[in-house]
């Protein structure tokens, strides 16, 4: 993405307000606290299995956007 | 004009051919036997991936046909030229491939050029051979098992992509029982798509989120030791990446991906667009690599129709979807293909893929975490 709209995006700047709904903030807030508090117990604290993720995918792209093309 | 993302991967079509007729094939010209020239594969080593534009570090995807329909020997010749032609950059190449045609010889190429392998299967015969078909019309399950116990007896990694329908995920213990054996890095879950050629989709009825969702619980619970999904390692990835890579979304950032045809023609976005005939979109072929670089994309007035319908569709899911944050604005493609339309938002594939996928997995952690 553009990162200019894609920083437009997420900041909501007074230039785009209104671009985005306030629910699709607390939503996406309820998703980002959800895999902070995951995160905080450990779940993802598999480093060298994430390593070997990023080795086998390059790090490039993130997961829900690789297909293996 | 923005100069775009620097192009990260090279989606090549050695050839649309494939040797098998999957029913859910996206692909509208699998049956023409064209491969590609040297001359082109001698341009796209001149003209794109000695670009400025291109990363230093390139993936090279070999696809959008099957790519083992060309022999062993071209793609020495094809490395060596594109790797001549670009002595700057590193490439790394990949085949993500029907598994029918694996022998010692494709092994041993693999292994010289240290090439990353992708094999399609779609889980046991029974589920895999109701799809994945050969001409004739017969199931192709034995003869892929054939080359995966070929890899296995040369120690060769590999990684499956399986796609899901309705009938898998019905039985998931069918399914993973078969992955948990099979000897893979890594299953990656794909899912039957409303695409290209392929209009409909058994995954589009009532119900199937719910049984997506329980098959990949199902698989969590499990915790087969040997079976590795592309699904739950890339949620766990994504709790510990930065917020900006967790959005980074290449299928929406302008030559970030760029495919080339057979013919030499280059798109950008997703790679299930090029080739796809329309007259809107000229057939999404916005440059020629036989004489001009991926700066001719931007500069097509197509490609900036496209470009400005696609950042519409990254804002409307950016308003309207709680996921953009790890998600970044969805597949152009499958917008395109089910919606008819680049600035739409939600889709049946972003619904399985992200949505669905996302809320088992994290429910599982959850659960399995108080």
């Amino acid at each position: 993405m553009n990162p200019l709209l894609f920083a437009l995006i997420i900041a909501g700047s007074p230039a785009n307000s209104g671009l985005i709904e306030p629910s699709a903030v607390a939503e996406r807030t309820a998703l980002e606290e959800r895999m902070a508090a995951l995160q905080e117990r450990g779940v993802s604290d598999a480093g060298e299995r994430v390593a070997q993720w990023n080795n086998w995918y390059n790090g490039f792209q993130n997961w829900p956007n690789w297909r293996n093309w | 004009m923005n100069e775009g993302a620097p192009v990260r991967l090279v989606v090549v079509q050695p050839t649309p051919y494939c040797s098998l007729d999957c029913a859910y094939c996206y692909l509208p010209f699998r049956n023409d036997r064209r491969r590609m020239t040297l001359d082109t594969l001698d341009a796209i080593g001149r003209n794109l991936l000695a670009s400025p534009l291109v990363a230093s570090e390139i993936d090279i995807a070999w696809h959008a046909g099957e790519p083992m329909t060309v022999p062993p020997e071209w793609y020495r010749d094809a490395f060596e030229k594109l790797a001549a032609n670009a002595p700057d950059k590193t490439l790394r190449h990949g085949f993500q491939t029907n598994g029918i045609h694996i022998d010692p010889t494709w092994i041993e190429l693999w292994r010289a050029y240290n090439v990353r392998v992708g094999v399609s299967i779609d889980g046991p015969a029974r589920l895999h051979d109701a799809r994945r078909r050969t001409r004739a019309g017969g199931g192709s399950h034995a003869l892929v098992m054939r080359g995966v116990d070929a890899l296995r007896d040369a120690g060769q990694a590999f990684h499956v992509i399986a796609v899901l329908t309705a009938d898998a995920l019905r039985e998931p213990d069918e399914v993973l029982d078969f992955f948990a054996g099979l000897g893979a890095v890594e299953v990656g879950l794909n899912v039957e798509e409303i695409e290209g050629v392929h209009g409909e989709s058994s995954l589009a009825g009532d119900d199937i989120e719910r049984l997506y969702k329980r098959f990949l619980s199902r698989a969590i619970e499990r915790a087969d030791p040997g079976l590795r999904l592309r699904e739950v390692e890339g949620v766990r990835w994504l709790l510990s990446a930065p917020p900006e890579v967790r959005a980074s979304n290449p299928q929406v950032s302008p030559l970030a991906i760029v495919s080339v045809s057979v013919d030499g023609k280059m798109s950008t976005y997703s790679p299930e667009l090029l080739g796809t005939p329309t007259t809107r979109w000229d057939d999404f072929a916005f440059a020629d690599v036989h004489r001009e670089g991926p700066e001719a994309i931007l500069e097509n007035p197509v490609f900036m129709k496209l470009r400005a319908d696609i950042e519409r569709g990254v804002v409307a899911c950016a308003q309207s979807c709680g996921y953009f944050t790890v998600c970044g604005g969805g597949a152009p493609a499958n917008k395109w293909f089910e919606l008819g339309d680049f600035a739409g938002a939600e889709t049946l594939y972003c619904r399985l893929t992200r949505k669905a996928t996302l809320d088992a997995v994290l429910e599982a952690w959850e659960t399995a975490n108080g």
